[in-house]
């Protein structure tokens, strides 16, 4: 595998599952911005519950009160119409006060599909974590990220409840290259943290790694390093003990499907590199 | 030496020596002029039956017998009573401290814990310090790892059973060809084929049969989502219940040791040991007041402020010894509100209410004198609205219950306290006037039952070469006391004097000591404005006058009307029916005499004598009643076979107030006579004297004033030698007249004469004698009775003549 810069075009966020926060949005704008990137929300209307409603005996289960009622297409769609135009309105007003203006982008259909389709190479797409525990049984969430991760995209897996937004960058580095931790070096600089390099890599590769940081602008008593006794998500987790960090970045071959914990585990941002050929 | 019983034939008074006229200190003399010593001398010695009650109810344990003290103002009460309560509370033991602590189960009602003296501010520093550990150690604990950990183990265990319910329910349902799908308002099942959901119109095209068992499958999942949901809250209370455990396992460790700390240190207090262990309770309850933030990998927020949690724990003290004091205390509370008396609780304002607590709850004065003594003004107590009633209450319940005055009114509305009464043992000393005790005795019930030691102050003392050696000492005292020139023989003289001037006696001398206190200061101003150490008679003669003429004002406007002949008196020639009577005015702390023009009309009528000031209401009962009596008088003298045909008025001359009091009833009786006889009387001598029905002459007061009131218009006018005045002689023993009188007398110029009966008056105003009834049945020819009788016989010749006419008057008409 040979070392390349990574550079990327668009942040797509998918605003149906990520777009009700203020605050972990203006994380993911923030982001946006740091890396140069052009946000680009998207709302899809999942058909599958506009299809649901067709359906006589279809009935929906109400939060928080926990009542039953009957699904009626219309009232579903007003409510599907006003959810996108709130979400509209937050991400204009992130977007606005990071003087990062971003585009709205609503659809119907199959979200996995949609938003897999939209996801070019050039893109990181944004997808929320399932909040547990009832977002574990959201069966289209599972799909989107199933979706998603499957065409190998660069993911940022943004957490249930962002606990901070200031902290250093941290990064996994492995045997499979240096792609990770010179984006994280990127970010650290763009925003002035310290870089934090989680190794299960040999020295020279972490050798490597950090000059990698250093050549991308990162001072050297600016960049720790950590052991990993290996890239698992286990070992992620006690080597990110105590480290405040504010964005983690990693390999996306090394954490399959345990994105989303790993991301609500730590309650920050968990970016997933895609290897490109 | 005092006048004995009168003369059976009354003869012309003789005037009196000069020195019967003032009655020296009996250590002022020619050959010694050395003054008693000057040893300052305890005040109660000067008070001995009032002194006795006092220790009486001092050293008496039983209800009720708390004390009250009346006297005169001026009267050494408070000096006295704060001098033998201190005495007797000396001896006893010292009263316990008493905070008051948070109730924390119920903290409207905070609860009072008593404390061996002076113990009550350590616990308070023991609290405090147990607070501040805390905040340091308790936030150090839910910040280790080994807490975090623990924590973090706990929320994920709980996340993954809730998380795992929801996960194997989507698995199941997918397994059964459904979907749990995201609606806007919640969660919906739906069916599913190729991963999509079935649209309508295929799933109408199926079987029944399939329609059926699909939406069975449907409800089932339904239910289960909803059983699943509905469990969370119940996991959430575990997880929650879980979390406290650790917490209060993770705290225990060290609040524990702080409050075993605490506990050590007040180990033979049982309540305090109580509270300590409700502090436990209530610390393990309420961890989060004392951490900043929650420790869960979420960011830090701040938490509540350190005061809160000062002021949870806090200990109100809210009685404790003052540094080095013995025995039991001995409270003055001159401004007895009911809040100043019995405690109070304060207020704050917090965003518009108001709020309290039990740090806000203050201490009243029968709190700081529990265990000793209180003194309160009398008059001060019943003036304060709901105070007496206080008093009343905590006596009888024998604790002090601090209540809300709003409440007591009906009126409160905001959050207040009902804290834990305190038991009360206390010595009660109300002092104040004689009249406001005789008030509250009669008006109010209780009273007795809670006051049952007088201790009632004399105003004065017989005088005694002792007595005047104590007031010596107690001069002494005060000169003491308020770094006054000390005085010299000659003044403390005359201040001995002055204190039997002031009781108005000269067999007695005042114990109202702040006259004399005021004179004696005064009298070391002028001595030291003069460049003396010491103050002389002079200084002590310099004070008195002073003091009289600071207050002269309205004596020397009435002495200059009766110099300009506005008012008129006179004090030359003779007239009949007119004599010079004499009164006391008094005005603030000073009173003076004057002279007053009586004068009597008679004429022929039915024996009626007519009061003029009581016939316009202007003369009260007491002058009435001497009016009467010289009326029984003048009857009996007069023969009673003659009727009393006469017809009299006496009037007080520009006289336009009330007239009081009998004193002049001698002098209204002379002016009748007068005025029947026909007889002229010396208008150079003034009377006073109240006269009985027999003709003795009788006591009265002020007649030291009166003899200096009609000397002051004598002298404005120059004595001629002739003036004076006559007295009853009973008051010769109360003379202590100004020394400028003493002069007058001693010159020839002024004199002043004692009299037991009206006739010795009548003989010496008259010059001639008022004349002794005969073996004949008739006075004496030349007296004045004689002219007087002869005056009534012809009034009652006349009487019968008009009678006759006015009968035989019809027949001769035509």
């Amino acid at each position: 595998m040979t070392r390349q810069s990574l550079r990327y075009r668009r942040l797509l966020l998918d605003l149906r599952h990520a777009g009700g926060d203020p605050e972990t949005l203006g994380a993911v704008l923030g982001l946006a911005r740091l890396l140069d990137l052009d946000p680009h929300g998207i709302f899809v209307e999942d058909e599958d519950v506009l299809c649901l409603a067709g359906l006589p005996f279809a009935r929906e289960l109400c939060l928080p009160m926990g009542a039953w009622r009957s699904l009626d297409r219309s009232r579903l769609a007003d409510e599907l119409a006003a959810l996108a135009e709130q979400s509209r309105r937050t991400l204009e007003r992130a977007s606005a006060v990071l003087g990062r203006p971003a585009q709205f982008i609503r659809l119907r259909g199959d979200p996995s599909a949609l938003l897999a389709e939209q996801a070019g190479e050039a893109d990181i797409i944004a997808l929320a974590a399932a909040q547990a525990p009832l977002g574990l049984a959201d069966a289209s969430l599972r799909r989107v990220e199933d979706a998603v991760l499957g065409i190998g995209r660069t993911v940022l897996m943004l957490p249930p409840r962002l606990v901070r937004t200031r902290g250093p960058v941290a990064a996994v580095i492995s045997d499979a290259g240096a792609a990770e931790s010179e984006l994280a070096a990127r970010v650290a600089v763009a925003s002035g943290e310290t870089l934090m390099l989680l190794s299960a890599a040999d020295e020279r590769q972490t050798a490597e790694a950090v000059a990698a940081a250093q050549t991308a602008g990162v001072a050297a008593a600016r960049i720790l390093v950590r052991a990993l006794a290996a890239p698992t998500t286990e070992a992620i987790l006690s080597g990110l003990a105590g480290a405040g960090e504010r964005l983690l970045v990693l390999p996306h071959a090394r954490i399959g499907r345990r994105l989303s914990p790993l991301a609500a585990a730590r309650g920050v941002p968990v970016l997933a590199i895609a290897t490109r050929p | 030496m005092v006048e004995t019983r009168a003369p059976t034939s009354p003869e012309l008074p003789e005037r009196l020596p000069p020195e019967r006229l003032c009655r020296a200190a009996s250590f002022r003399s020619p050959d010694t002029d050395t003054a008693p010593a000057q040893a300052p001398i305890d005040a109660p010695s000067a008070y001995p039956r009032a002194a006795e009650a006092i220790r009486f109810g001092a050293t008496t344990a039983a209800r009720g017998f708390n004390i009250v003290a009346i006297g005169s103002p001026g009267a050494q009460i408070r000096e006295v009573a704060t001098a033998l309560l201190t005495e007797a509370t000396r001896q006893r033991p010292a009263p316990p401290d008493w905070v008051y602590v948070n109730n924390f189960a119920t903290p409207h009602r905070p609860i009072a814990i008593s404390l061996p003296r002076g113990r009550a501010p350590q616990l308070r520093r023991a609290m405090n310090g147990l607070v501040d550990d805390l905040r340091a150690a308790l936030p150090a604990m839910f910040e280790s790892e080994d807490y975090a950990r623990r924590r973090s183990a706990i929320q994920d265990s709980f996340n993954a059973k809730a998380s795992e319910a929801f996960s194997k329910l989507g698995e199941k349902a997918s397994a059964r060809g459904m979907a749990i799908l995201r609606t806007p308002m919640g969660f919906a099942v739906a069916p599913m084929k190729d991963g999509k959901v079935v649209p309508p119109e295929e799933f109408a095209s199926w079987p029944e049969e399939r329609q059926a068992a699909v939406r069975a499958v449907m409800t089932e999942l339904e239910e289960e989502l909803e059983a699943t949901l509905r469990g969370l809250p119940r996991l959430e209370k575990a997880r929650r219940d879980a979390i406290r455990a650790l917490d209060q396992e993770t705290a225990a460790v060290v609040v524990d040791q702080e409050i075993e700390e605490v506990r050590a240190a007040f180990v033979d207090q049982p309540a305090v040991l109580d509270y300590l262990a409700a502090v436990r309770a209530d610390m393990m309850e309420n961890l989060k007041l004392f951490q900043d933030g929650e420790g869960e990998g979420e960011e830090r927020r701040p938490g509540a402020a350190a005061g809160v949690v000062r002021e949870r724990y806090d200990v109100n003290v809210l009685v404790t010894a003052e540094n080095g004091a013995a025995g039991a205390p001995v409270v003055e509370e001159l401004h007895p509100t009911l809040g100043n008396l019995i405690g109070r609780v304060e207020h704050l304002s917090q965003f518009g209410v108001l709020v309290t607590n039990f740090r806000l709850i203050k201490s009243g004065a029968l709190h700081r004198a529990n265990g000793g003594a209180i003194l309160i003004d009398l008059r001060a107590l019943l003036s304060e609205p709901f105070s007496w009633a206080a008093l009343k209450r905590a006596l009888v319940q024998g604790r002090i219950v601090i209540e809300d005055v709003a409440r007591i009114v009906g009126l409160g509305s905001t959050v207040t306290l009902e804290p834990d009464p305190i038991p009360l043992d206390v010595k009660v000393v109300l002092f104040g006037e004689r009249l406001l005790y005789y008030l509250i005795a009669a008006l109010d019930p209780e009273f007795g039952a809670h006051f049952k030691v007088l201790a009632d102050f004399d105003d004065d003392t017989d005088r005694s070469a002792e007595s005047e050696a104590m007031l010596a000492g107690m001069i002494a005292e005060t000169l003491r006391r308020e770094g006054t020139p000390p005085l010299d023989a000659g003044a403390l003289a005359r201040v001995v004097e002055h204190a039997a001037r002031l009781a108005g006696d000269g067999t007695k001398l005042t114990l109202l000591v702040e006259r004399l206190r005021d004179v004696v200061i005064e009298a070391g101003h002028h001595a030291a404005g003069s460049g003396r150490s010491m103050a002389r008679a002079e200084d002590i003669e310099h004070a008195i006058a002073a003091q009289r003429r600071r207050a002269a004002r309205v004596q020397e406007r009435m002495q200059d009307a009766i110099r300009r002949g506005v008012a008129l008196i006179d004090t030359e020639g003779a007239r009949i029916g007119q004599v010079n009577g004499l009164s006391v005015i008094t005005l603030g702390a000073e009173s003076f005499g004057r002279p007053t023009r009586i004068t009597a009309t008679v004429r022929p009528g039915t024996g009626r004598i007519v009061d003029i000031e009581r016939e316009v209401e202007l003369g009260g009962p007491i002058h009435s009643k001497g009016v009467l009596i010289l009326g029984g008088l003048l009857a009996s003298r007069f023969s009673p076979e003659i009727p009393m045909s006469l017809h009299a008025q006496l009037v007080f001359e520009q006289s336009y107030g009330a007239v009081e009091g009998d004193s002049a009833s001698a002098a209204e009786f002379c002016a009748l006579v007068s005025a029947l006889a026909e007889v002229p009387l010396r208008q150079d001598i003034a009377i006073t004297g109240s006269v009985n029905q027999h003709g003795e002459v009788q006591a009265i007061g002020g007649v030291n004033e009166k003899i200096e009131g009609f000397f002051e218009v004598c002298a404005l006018r120059g004595l001629s030698g002739t003036q004076g005045v006559i007295v009853p002689a009973a008051n010769v023993q109360h003379l202590m007249l100004d020394r400028r009188v003493i002069e007058a007398c001693a010159a020839g110029q002024f004199s002043v004469w004692p009299v037991h009966r009206v006739e010795q008056a009548l003989h010496l105003l008259a010059d001639r004698p008022a004349g002794i009834r005969g073996a004949d049945g008739l006075f004496p020819d030349g007296s004045v009775y004689r002219a007087a009788e002869d005056r009534l016989r012809r009034f009652a010749a006349w009487r019968r003549a008009w009678a006759k006419e006015e009968r035989e008057r019809p027949e001769r008409e035509p």
